[in-house]
């Protein structure tokens, strides 16, 4: 399940930030996101069944973080 | 009787309440008493850095104790206190310490490179402000001259310095604290940056009340109902965005903030459908949209929604309007000619009229004198006083509902409340070597709102190399999010640039 949400988020950060590719290590903020695309990721992430909320990509540190805390919900 | 200055608003409410909590910020919980303690220990720091008297200091923290009681401090040791941001890159601080005449840098993070050599630092890194001995500081707080010192976009591709004065603060304030019912009990939110002058607002609306400036982490922020909830905010006041982000989240269900007496909004224009969301989770709330420029210190008109969602007015655009000028305040508005006019630019002078730009050639054209009939442009020449309008740029429209903003009479633009003028993004853009031409534009964002984006010219323009540089210079909502190379920009029919099919041109 884990690598499924990973593969998932993998996938919205790189459509919303249209970057051509993203890695599990990556923070969202260093890859030069601000907060509308943050509430971007968000609303994809859940059309597609993954419960998190727009402050888990301020505590998390790196999109596999993000992908277990996603999957653990 | 002579106006209080910032700091003696503060202090007047250490004397009366001091055992009230006056600051929540990260782990920490002030009451009046420890924060002033506080700001005394950096201010004693301060004044030992620069034992022949700062008249600037300069606060680089974020969401930070440091900002705060560094804000007091500068304010007690007699000084100016100029809000720096420190997500800023580095060369744009130094560019601001010089241009503003920082004598202290009181901070928290990593000093930037390139500051002025004569720039003291009072590092704070690794030290405990909130605890240890009060000393005693050999100074008298500021309470005449300059309060504050705030930089806007300028148009010519160097930031403008607006000098604030105590005196422009005293109406505003205690308008404010009136008319929000502000007191001990009340819990404001603190949202803003300090770079940003609502954040004026919170701190002493609050502090001059006796009333908690409550500030969120950058995560509790992005959760606005829930750090309503958690933290008892009382009194809510932010740029719109943060509405409609909280709207598209579904986070403003019916009476999500039952708590929450005061919504308040500034900085962007806000749709009637955002403050009726807003409205809706915070009925027991009162809204208000408010409006200025921080040349005209902090917000110069307002407009209160009326509770029954039925009555509110419709306007042409959709906005909430922006109300009247303050009572104290005057207001005009003219058209191109210069006479008065339903439709036209919004024109204000009065005890909260900044008295000009750090750099006076930045006065020139800003300003007007109109006896009633005509009016003329001060053109940078002769004395600039206090019978001179400031030219808000802001197209507006009277109607029974006081004013309904319409839009900007030049290049300026809103990007999440943040304000830019897209001539000083091009000027850093044309800078670049490999670039002839650019221009750049504010266009609709994929996801809603506007973003910037850049149209340039020039052999061997390597746009990957060109946002790096220009990463290195402007805050991170000024740098364009797309880039185009073009052979030639295009022309209208009047041999200027067409800006309207260049915008289309990146829809």
């Amino acid at each position: 399940m884990p690598l499924t949400a990973e593969i998932t988020l993998r996938q919205i950060w790189a459509d919303v930030l249209e970057l051509d590719e993203v890695d599990d290590d990556d923070n969202f903020f260093d890859l030069g996101a601000d907060s509308m695309q943050a509430v971007e990721v968000v609303l994809r992430a859940r059309e597609i069944g993954l419960n998190i909320e727009v402050p888990d990509l301020f505590t998390t540190g790196t999109l596999a973080e993000l992908a277990t805390l996603a999957a653990g919900r | 009787m002579k106006t209080p200055g910032l700091y003696d608003r503060f202090a007047a409410t250490v004397r009366r309440w001091p055992d009230q909590l006056a600051l929540e910020v990260a782990d920490h919980r002030l009451t009046y008493r420890e924060l002033a303690d506080t700001a005394d220990r950096l201010a004693a720091l301060v004044l030992a850095a620069r034992p022949d008297r700062p008249r600037r200091v300069g606060v680089l923290a974020g969401r930070s104790l440091t900002a705060y009681a560094g804000y007091l401090a500068a304010l007690r040791a007699g000084a100016t206190v100029v809000p720096l941001n420190p997500s800023f890159p580095a060369a744009r601080l130094a560019l601001l310490c010089a241009r503003a005449g920082v004598d202290v840098i009181v901070t928290d993070v990593e000093v930037p490179a390139g500051l002025p050599a004569e720039t003291a630092v009072v590092d704070l890194r690794d030290e405990r402000p909130a605890t240890g001995p009060v000393p005693v500081v050999d100074a008298a707080p500021a309470s005449t001259g300059v309060a504050y010192l705030l930089f806007t976009s300028g148009s010519t591709g160097v930031p403008k310095g607006v000098p604030v004065t105590h005196a422009n603060t005293a109406e505003y304030l205690d308008l404010s604290i009136a008319r929000y019912g502000a007191g001990p009990g009340c819990r404001f939110s603190q949202t803003f940056d300090l770079t940003f002058d609502p954040s004026v607002f919170d701190l002493f609306v609050a502090w001059g009340s006796g009333a908690t400036v409550v500030v969120p982490r950058r995560d509790e922020l992005m959760a606005p109902v829930d750090f309503v909830n958690r933290r008892g905010i009382t009194h809510w006041y932010s740029v719109p965005w943060f509405a409609a982000m909280a709207d598209r989240l579904g986070l403003l269900t019916p009476n999500a903030m039952p708590g929450l007496r005061w919504s308040l909004f500034i900085g962007d224009r806000l749709t009637l459908d955002e403050a009726g969301a807003w409205q809706r989770a915070a009925p027991g709330s009162t809204v208000e949209n408010t409006y200025g420029p921080t040349e005209l210190t902090v917000s110069c008109t307002t407009y209160r929604l009326p509770a029954e969602r039925d009555t509110w007015p419709v306007t042409v655009n959709g906005t909430v309007p922006i109300g009247d000028a303050y009572p104290h305040l005057e207001a005009v508005v003219l058209d191109e000619d210069g006479h008065p006019a339903d439709d036209g630019e919004l024109c204000v002078r009065g005890p909260q009229r900044f008295a000009g730009y750090l750099d006076p050639a930045d006065n020139a054209g800003r300003f007007l004198s109109w006896d009633g009939h005509t009016s003329r442009r001060y053109d940078g020449t002769g004395p600039l006083d206090e019978t001179h309008w400031y030219r808000t740029g802001d197209r507006v429209r009277a109607g029974a509902t006081g004013l309904v903003h319409l839009g900007r009479l030049d290049h300026q633009v809103k990007v999440q409340g943040y304000r830019i003028e897209l001539g000083e993004i091009e000027a850093l853009v044309r800078a670049h070597d490999s670039v002839d031409d650019a221009i750049v534009l504010a266009v609709p964002a994929r996801l809603g709102g506007l973003e910037i984006v850049a149209a340039v010219t020039g052999t061997g323009v390597r746009t990957a190399d060109l946002t790096s540089s220009l990463r290195t210079q402007l805050p991170r909502y000024m740098i364009p999010a797309r880039i185009k190379h073009l052979t030639t920009l295009p022309l209208n029919d009047s041999r200027k640039i067409d800006r309207l099919r260049l915008a289309a041109a990146f829809a």
